[in-house]
């Protein structure tokens, strides 16, 4: 089996690598999303573990969620309701949108089996005094996760914990960054997989497997390199199906910038003699999310990735209801569409009506 | 589909009569302002109303705009240019419309009356996030800078710690200074004392008129209500607020003493929960025919309506702000939301809520089912939720409304007869 | 004391006469353009059935979308109070009911004696209801009456994902075109439609024994889906379409529209 193989069969039964970790008696901490700190969970000897979705259609939440709630959200509360995540030792979810914040209502009134916690970030970035509020919830945060775990979190174990996710940012960016050649190594569908995966292992395991895999793929190329280089952005797709559409439509998917990808390994923490302060700069100095001011960051950052992967066209797959990317399109599009052709698309987060998104998706590529 | 039953709420008050005037005064000084040079700010949401009246500045409210045009069934055209601008249908309608009104290329004449382009924005992620998300739209398209209040959430009820407050505060020492630098002229904090006591003032004015709205039977439905909340929120840190209240509180303790009511002989009191139909408040009065009458409605409660303002402190204004907006119950985690609507059920008699689903909302909906679970807990009182979109008049369907109520009401009235 | 129920609904309207809440007569017939006119002929002949003139009746309520149309004095009540009555009265201490009618669908939500706890109606909205099976049926050249019948014997899962009965339509063609088996396409059609039941009942945690009535629980195939789907225990009266007039009825004889 090669690297590849092995990584992207990681998706396919993921409670795996969770059994795995228990098996060393080892707690387990969900996560969602990428403004909770997994090196702090990390450095007190539990595992981040981020909490994805399935394409099931929603039953129970809906008697919870009213159907305008994004869809993510009430499918990740569906499985919650379900048990599916009652090998979890607790839920942490950051201070994003909306849906997360009554995410956090829902599950801490209607789910006993797991504690559910709210790390309230600020949404402004580049701010001291905004540096200085999440410094103190930060040690709120870091101060349950030792009472949970047991564990003190020294310096010295955070700085190693730092280190390590680090490197896998650093191992995923290069990887990618392989996607910028005329004939990219490997698909945009497996591209987004290897991350996924790579976010859901321990990353002990996952740093020494994407080494292996960037010396595996270094040679590779796709087949079908001819098309238009596409960018897909926006809420969180975590299912290929999206990814593989377009590549069926011709399209050359070069670089993703979702949350299950880019978003989550483009930046690196900066050094600091203090860890706790490296992770204050590194959420509220990164320009990832819809959710966080100002914007103008953002809107450079999606430039830069355009230039760099020589991007033909940009596609935003925006979950139904997920406010904070309906506003970024529709506020980015003119802008971006000086330059690049833009594709604003709403999806269902169970992946049905596809049938409709690929007649869209094949009219833009043939436009392209 | 749009149906033209639409009619306007009855209101019975004399008092509520004046403040619709003193809305009206308000946005034409708006519009006078401007022809004056004066710089005009648009905001929104919780963001402290206190230190634009003691900047005396000239302020759009984002969320009462598309109020006033809901009110003229007006809504649905300016929604529809925000759409042909690329804003989909999830998008909150009340940021639909004002960003229509925004960027229509013609206006009709009653908006013209009270719309002014912006200098420059004020905007805030209270009570949702997803508004300053349409600001950034707004501030592009007239080109002209913004202060962002970042307010953080309540994850800690009601002892809010020092930092956040700290944090808050902060910020809106931020907002006066941008405001400074942007034409208004220098910060005078007595004043903005003066505007945080009157604003304690008016609050402790509403809760004493909200005692009077707990008589059987009501002397004041929300119909009137939702206007005379409009000091409540637009108008905390003026004389003009506290004078209102005054006058709206002598009236209702006169009508409590003689036990006048909305309805003299009630049979049912309902909480409204969510936004109501605003270019149809008649359907609130619809409930009369069985002897109901709507006596509150949560929104009016939002800022600050619901919270105890002793501990508001003139001489710390800022910090007095911060505390008042961050205890706010739609701060979204649903606590204060819920453990406030329970005790509304309990003081105000009220026998069934009626719990209403605007889609566009990011933040409303999702207290629906906590609510409803509290107050049946608490007080067997039941709920009944439904989608109606409070100022997408589009989205609006009369018989399906009605039919809503009509079950709700027959069952309630059916358990009360067991 | 002989009392009436008269549910106008907008395709069939429904009329019962009970004597001391025994069952003394029933009549179903199309409401059409003249529903006032309908309700005449309808009562005329569940009169003329149950042997006894109009003035033998001696309360009378009336239900129905188009109640107001009754062209008798009558007391009205809403179809969540009428099909809860009718429905306890058959089956005492089912959980609930899901009355699925030509433009409505309705769920309720009952304790053992009968009283409602929640409900929830369609919204405006046609996709969950009758109107949206008769569309697909002229779609399809099918007869509405087999279309239950012929979803049964499909032998593949189709997914018809439009909602609104006109794009529903426009997919149901584009099959027809590109071949699909008739059956396989309506067994699509009556998921799309449960999966909407499905979701209404869900928002109000409906489970256990319920009762399906109106006049599209009659549909063998619908209901197969949605016994399915909700994992719960449906049950369906055999006039599935009366129950609404027959708890109208039973309302009169609390008393209510005495005349
Ligand atoms: S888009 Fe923002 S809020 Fe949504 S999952 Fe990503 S980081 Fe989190
Ligand atoms: S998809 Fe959008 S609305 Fe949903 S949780 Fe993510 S950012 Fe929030
Ligand atoms: S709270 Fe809801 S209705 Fe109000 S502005 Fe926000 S999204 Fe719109």
């Amino acid at each position: 089996m090669t690297t590849l193989e092995r990584m992207i069969g990681i998706l396919d039964a993921p409670e795996q690598v969770v059994m795995d970790w228990k098996a060393k008696g080892k707690k387990v901490i969900g996560y969602r999303c990428l403004y909770v700190p997994e090196e702090i969970i990390h450095a007190a000897a539990m595992l981040p573990y981020a909490t994805l979705g399935t394409p099931e259609p929603i039953t129970k939440a809906d008697s919870y969620f009213q159907p305008c709630a994004c869809e993510f959200v009430r499918n990740i509360f569906d499985l919650g309701l379900d048990g599916k995540f009652d090998f979890l030792d607790g839920l942490v979810l950051s201070n994003t949108c909306d849906a997360v914040r009554h995410l956090k209502n829902m599950w801490t009134t209607y789910i006993d089996s797991v504690p559910c916690y709210m790390l309230n970030n600020p949404q402004k970035m580049y701010d001291e005094p905004a540096f200085k509020f999440y410094r103190h919830e930060l040690e709120g945060f870091k101060k349950t996760m030792e009472d949970l775990s047991g564990n003190k979190i020294s310096d010295a174990s955070l700085r190693e914990s730092i280190d390590l996710y680090d490197e896998t940012r650093r191992l995923l960016k290069e990887l990618n960054g392989l996607r910028r050649r005329d004939v990219p190594p490997i698909s945009g569908a497996e591209a987004l997989m290897i991350s996924m995966a790579a976010i859901l292992m321990p990353k002990e395991e996952t740093n020494a497997l994407l080494l292996q895999l960037i010396d595996e793929v270094k040679t590779r190329e796709i087949k079908d390199a001819d098309g238009p280089r596409i960018m897909v952005t926006g809420s969180i797709i975590d299912n290929p199906t999206l990814i593989e559409l377009v590549e069926d439509m011709g399209g050359v998917v070069v670089a993703d910038d979702l949350c299950t990808s880019m978003k989550y390994f483009w930046y690196q923490t900066k050094p600091n003699e203090d860890p706790m302060d490296a992770i204050v700069r590194f959420n509220l100095e990164r320009s990832v999310c819809a959710c966080m001011h100002p914007s103008e960051e953002r809107y450079d950052f999606l430039q830069e990735v355009i230039g760099e992967f020589a991007v033909d066209g940009i596609i935003y797959f925006n979950v139904k209801y997920c406010h904070p990317f309906v506003y970024e399109s529709a506020t980015f599009r003119k802008k971006l569409e000086e330059e690049t052709p833009v594709l604003a698309l709403e999806v269902d987060h169970s992946l049905s009506g596809l049938g409709q998104l690929k007649t869209r998706v094949q009219a833009f590529i043939e436009m392209l | 589909m749009t149906t033209k039953v639409t009619t306007p709420g009855e209101k019975s008050l004399e008092t509520t009569a004046e403040i619709s005037k003193a809305i009206k005064a308000y946005y034409g000084g708006v519009k006078v302002a401007k022809e004056e040079g004066k710089p005009i700010i648009w905001s929104y949401g919780l963001t402290p109303r206190e230190i634009f009246h003691a900047m005396d500045a000239h302020v759009i409210y984002l969320e009462h705009l598309p109020l006033m045009v809901g009110a003229k069934q007006l809504s649905g055209h300016y929604i529809q240019v925000a759409e042909e601008e690329g804003f989909s249908r999830d998008v909150c309608a009340f940021h639909r419309c004002f960003l229509g009104c925004a960027v229509a290329s013609e206006r009709d004449p009653y908006l013209d009356q009270f719309f002014v382009d912006p200098d420059f924005i004020i905007a805030t992620n209270l009570p949702c996030m997803s508004e300053s998300k349409s600001f950034l739209y707004a501030a592009d398209h007239h080109n002209v800078p913004y202060y962002f209040i970042d307010a953080p959430i309540n994850t800690w009820g009601k002892d809010i710690p020092d930092y956040a407050i700290e944090y808050y505060a902060g910020q809106l020492k931020g907002t006066l200074d941008f405001m400074s630098e942007h034409g208004l002229g220098t910060v005078d904090w007595d004043k903005l004392k003066e505007a945080v006591s009157l604003s304690k003032k008016l609050i402790l004015l509403w809760n004493e008129i909200d005692k009077c709205r707990q008589a059987v039977p009501t002397p004041m439905g929300t119909v009137d209500g939702l206007t005379a909340a409009y000091p409540l929120i637009q108008l905390p840190g003026t004389q003009l607020g506290v004078t209102l209240f005054e006058r709206l509180l002598k009236e209702l303790k006169g009508k409590v003493e003689r036990g006048e009511g909305v309805l003299d002989d009630e049979k049912l009191r309902l909480l409204w929960f969510g936004v109501p139909p605003f270019y149809n408040m008649g359907l609130l009065n619809y409930v009369e025919k069985y002897g109901a009458v709507v006596v509150k409605s949560m929104i009016e409660y939002i800022a600050g309506g619901a919270y105890d303002p002793s501990i508001m402190d003139p001489d710390k204004p800022l910090e007095s702000l911060a505390y008042k907006a961050l205890v706010d119950i739609v701060n979204p985690i649903s606590e204060n939301m819920v453990n406030f609507i329970r005790e509304t059920v309990k003081d105000f008699h009220i026998d069934g809520v009626i719990g209403v689903v605007k889609r566009s909302c990011g933040l409303l909906p999702g207290y629906m089912r906590p609510v409803k679970d509290a107050v049946y807990e608490d007080s067997g009182v039941p709920t009944t939720i439904f989608d109606l979109d409070g100022l997408d008049i589009r989205e609006y369907d009369d018989a399906t409304s009605k039919a809503n109520l009509d079950s709700f009401i027959e069952a309630l009235l059916a358990s009360k007869r067991r | 004391m002989i009392t009436a129920g008269i549910d106008v609904g907008s395709l069939a309207t429904k009329v019962v006469l009970l004597n001391e809440n025994q069952l003394m007569s029933h009549e179903v017939s199309g409401t059409g353009v003249d529903a006032t006119e309908a309700v005449k002929k309808a009562m005329d002949t569940a009169l003329e059935k149950a042997g006894i003139s109009f003035k033998d009746i001696e309360s009378l309520v009336s239900t129905g979308a188009g109640k107001k149309k009754v062209p008798f004095e009558s007391a009205q009540a809403t179809e969540i109070i009428c099909d809860t009555k009718g429905v306890s009265h058959i089956c005492p201490g089912v959980n609930g009911v899901i009355d699925i009618g030509a433009e409505n669908c309705r769920v309720i939500k009952c304790d053992q004696e009968g009283n409602i706890i929640d409900f929830a109606l369609n919204d405006k909205c046609a996709s969950g209801t009758g109107i949206f099976l008769d569309a697909m049926a002229k779609a399809l050249r099918v007869k509405p009456e087999e279309m239950g019948e012929l979803s049964l014997q499909a032998t593949q899962d189709i997914e018809v994902t439009s909602m609104c009965s006109v794009f529903a339509e426009s997919e149901v063609v584009s099959m027809i075109h590109r071949r699909v088996p008739k059956n396989d396409i309506l067994r699509g059609i009556h998921r799309s439609i449960a999966s909407r039941i499905c979701g209404q009942a869900n928002r109000i945690l409906l489970e256990g024994q319920l009762v399906v009535m109106g006049g599209i629980a009659q549909n063998l195939g619908l209901i197969t889906i949605l016994k399915e789907l909700m994992g719960s225990e449906l049950i369906v009266p055999d006039e599935p379409e009366i129950l609404g007039a027959l708890g109208a009825a039973l309302l009169a004889g609390e008393g209510e529209g005495e005349k």
